[in-house]
């Protein structure tokens, strides 16, 4: 029996892993979006963030400054909203507000969120076109946008 | 065994280099060592939190995940040491399973949103099994399973639930959907002298239709629950509705709660332990503005599911890439209330069939108005300057309004941000509190003040220096002056490390309609959060 359970195992494990590709969020425009494509075209930024976050709120433009400046060469930035259902209703009138070009989808009761281990508020990850997470970042200080910058221009550089 | 000390010495180092088994872990670790207070009473607290997610996905997209947790003692919430959380979990492309502990929300949360708030010591998750299937337009899910609910801030509850549940979403119009949710309980209460066993049903629905401009929201929950010992029948409802409208640099939010889940006469309303109130894992939206300014996020008003109505509306407005302005309003009321009748020593129930929700005193009204400017002053300033009032009258059932608890706040943020270059800006806050407080009888005028500097360097330093003083003689924590001093350190993007020595104030704070009064407490605090 255990035999029969390393061997499976075991079978499992020649194979590629694909932890992230089957992850599907639901965007504020009812749109699903799915991990794999956003990051198959070069790489992805996630960004989780909520409206009660001031750090959030001040890092969403500078996310945008770099959206519009590396979404022609492949990189795509996703806002992952963490509010929950007391205040869920306000994140798209807040993006519209904001002009945030980027999509947002929600995450109300955290399940994304806690598939990538978070926290704390405001988190990003940078995966790249495999499906790699390749630098992850926690917290925002004026400045940060910078070092999101380098690490994109590192996998660009790739 | 040789087979398994083969398979652990070379498959599974060589499958975690090869990529084809990803792993993520997390740990938090708090810890505090002072004094918290209460008025003139003093007490040493230590806290020691240690929490570790790790999630392992292998294959096929399977993942088995946990928790370790060491809370001996938290600083909020029951102590606990070993494996809080563990799971394994199926993600396919159309379906999704997962035993073990889990969290869910259905709809907007009137009949079932399952979360947790370390900060409050809540925790609403479930243990047992739960799947989801989603195709094209719909998608199905289920639960089934136990939540051993426990809270320790008031008075000792623990309350065993078994819950089975199920949702139907369809959406048969790219921009409409429609939900439907039941959820069944049965529940025993552990409460001293005796036991309670009861038995809730919680069908409900909503709807949602939105496009470019508009987005509307209806939620509706009704909920019947018995009391199996006595025999006892309470039936409720919940509504939640919203409707926003969005364009360019503008968000129009309006929201609307209708919740009369339980309305109770004053002896029952304050009995916590009575087992027909909103049951831990309803959570529905509270219908008030989320605040991060230190004196907001006070609470003055506690969201009261079994029986409050209220509404909300929220703008946001971008002129232009330099000018934000944020507002908004929020009221809430009571369904009624009660007439203590004095010949018959009884509660004579007085209550408007209202849909609109009445700000007379009697219904204990409460109400907030909010606004705040956020201008850049140039490329690297920006100033915050906000406002808000916030009044609540509490009324006095048993004497008839003769005790009615009235308090506002009005409470003036400033914030001013400078960069003065890449790797140093700074960030200081004065924010200023007016209050007046008919309880606080020997003083009912007093003032809060609070001060907070920000130094942030290099992207890694973070040195914060906070003080706050009250003209109130009579505050709870028996003092008028608090002093912190803080150091965040980033070791590299995966760690980052606080350290605080000071006073702090404390204060009620609410997440989801669930308020805790955090104590004063005064001494040394470490957190060190790390993510790899």
């Amino acid at each position: 029996m255990k035999k029969t359970i390393l061997m499976l195992l075991f079978s499992f494990l020649i194979l590629k892993a694909q932890s992230l590709s089957e992850i599907k969020v639901q965007s504020i425009k009812n749109e699903t979006l799915h991990l794999k494509e956003l990051y198959g075209q070069g790489a992805l930024l996630i960004n989780f963030w909520a409206l009660w976050c001031q750090p959030c709120k001040s890092e969403l433009p500078h996310l945008n400054k770099l959206y519009e400046k590396y979404k022609g060469r492949g990189i795509t930035i996703l806002g992952i909203n963490q509010d929950t259902p007391k205040s869920v209703s306000k994140v798209k009138s807040f993006i519209a507000s904001q002009r945030i070009d980027f999509p947002i989808a929600l995450d109300s009761n955290f399940e994304i969120f806690n598939k990538f281990n978070g926290q704390v508020l405001p988190y990003s990850l940078l995966i790249d076109r495999s499906g790699n997470i390749v630098y992850r970042h926690t917290g925002y200080i004026p400045g940060d946008e910078n070092a999101f910058e380098k690490e994109i221009i590192n996998l660009l550089n790739e | 065994m040789k087979i398994r000390i083969l398979f652990i010495i070379f498959f599974l180092p060589l499958s975690f280099s090869a990529g084809q088994i990803s792993y993520s872990i997390s740990n938090f670790l708090r810890y505090g060592n002072g004094e918290r207070s209460f008025g003139n009473f003093k007490g040493e607290f230590k806290y020691v939190e240690n929490l570790t997610d790790m999630r392992i996905t292998f294959p096929y997209n399977v993942t088995i995940g946990g928790r370790l947790l060491y809370d001996d003692p938290p600083e909020i919430g029951i102590k606990y040491k070993g494996l809080k959380r563990r799971f394994i979990e199926y993600n396919g492309n159309e379906f999704s399973v997962r035993a073990g502990n889990f969290s869910e929300l259905y709809g907007r949360g009137l009949a079932l949103n399952l979360f947790e708030s370390r900060g409050l010591g809540f925790d609403s998750w479930m243990d047992g099994i739960k799947f989801n299937f989603r195709k094209d337009n719909y998608s199905v899910s289920a639960i089934a399973g136990v939540l051993e609910f426990e809270d320790s801030i008031e008075i000792k509850r623990k309350e065993d639930y078994k819950i089975y549940g199920g949702n139907f979403e369809v959406s048969p119009l790219n921009f409409f959907k429609i939900g439907f949710a039941y959820i069944y309980s049965k529940a025993e209460f552990n409460l001293i002298p005796t036991n309670k066993n009861i038995e809730a049903h919680l069908p409900s629905f909503y709807l949602s239709a939105s496009n470019d401009s508009f987005s509307f929201l209806f939620d509706y929950a009704y909920r019947s629950t018995s009391d199996l010992d006595n025999k006892n029948k309470s039936i409720g409802y919940g509504i939640y509705s919203s409707i926003s409208y969005n364009e360019e640099g503008l968000g129009i939010t309006f929201d609307y709660k209708n919740y009369r889940f339980d309305f109770r006469d004053p002896f029952e309303k304050n009995d916590i332990t009575r087992p027909t109130r909103a049951l831990p894992f309803q959570n529905a939206p509270i219908v008030m503005k989320e605040h991060s300014y230190t004196l907001l996020t006070r609470s003055i008003h506690e969201v009261d599911f079994n029986d409050e109505l209220g509404m909300q509306i929220e703008i946001f407005y971008t002129p232009n890439e330099t000018t934000s302005l944020n507002l908004n309003a929020s009221v809430a009321s009571r369904h009624g209330y009660y007439h203590y009748d004095q010949n018959n020593f009884s509660f004579d129930k007085i209550e408007s069939v209202n849909i609109i929700l009445d700000l007379s005193k009697n219904y204990s009204p409460y109400y907030e108005i909010f606004a705040e400017l956020e201008q850049n002053l140039t490329e690297a300033s920006v100033i915050k300057i906000a406002a808000a009032i916030r009044s609540k009258i509490l009324y006095d059932e048993f004497f008839n309004g003769l005790y009615n608890h009235k308090i506002t706040s009005r409470v003036i943020p400033i914030q001013i941000k400078n960069i003065f270059s890449s790797s140093y800006s700074v960030e200081f806050d004065y924010q200023f509190e007016s209050v007046d407080d008919n309880f606080n009888a020997q003083q009912p005028e007093y003032s809060n003040h609070f001060f907070s500097l920000i130094n942030m360097i290099d992207q890694k330093i973070n040195l914060t220096v906070r003080y706050e003083f009250s003209t109130n003689r009579f505050d709870v924590s028996g003092k008028r002056f608090w002093s912190a001093f803080e150091l965040g350190y980033r070791f590299n993007n995966n760690h980052t490390a606080i350290i605080s020595y000071g006073k702090e104030k404390g204060g009620q704070l609410c997440s989801n309609g669930v308020c805790r009064y955090l104590l004063p407490f005064e001494g040394f605090r470490l957190s060190l959060l790390s993510s790899i």
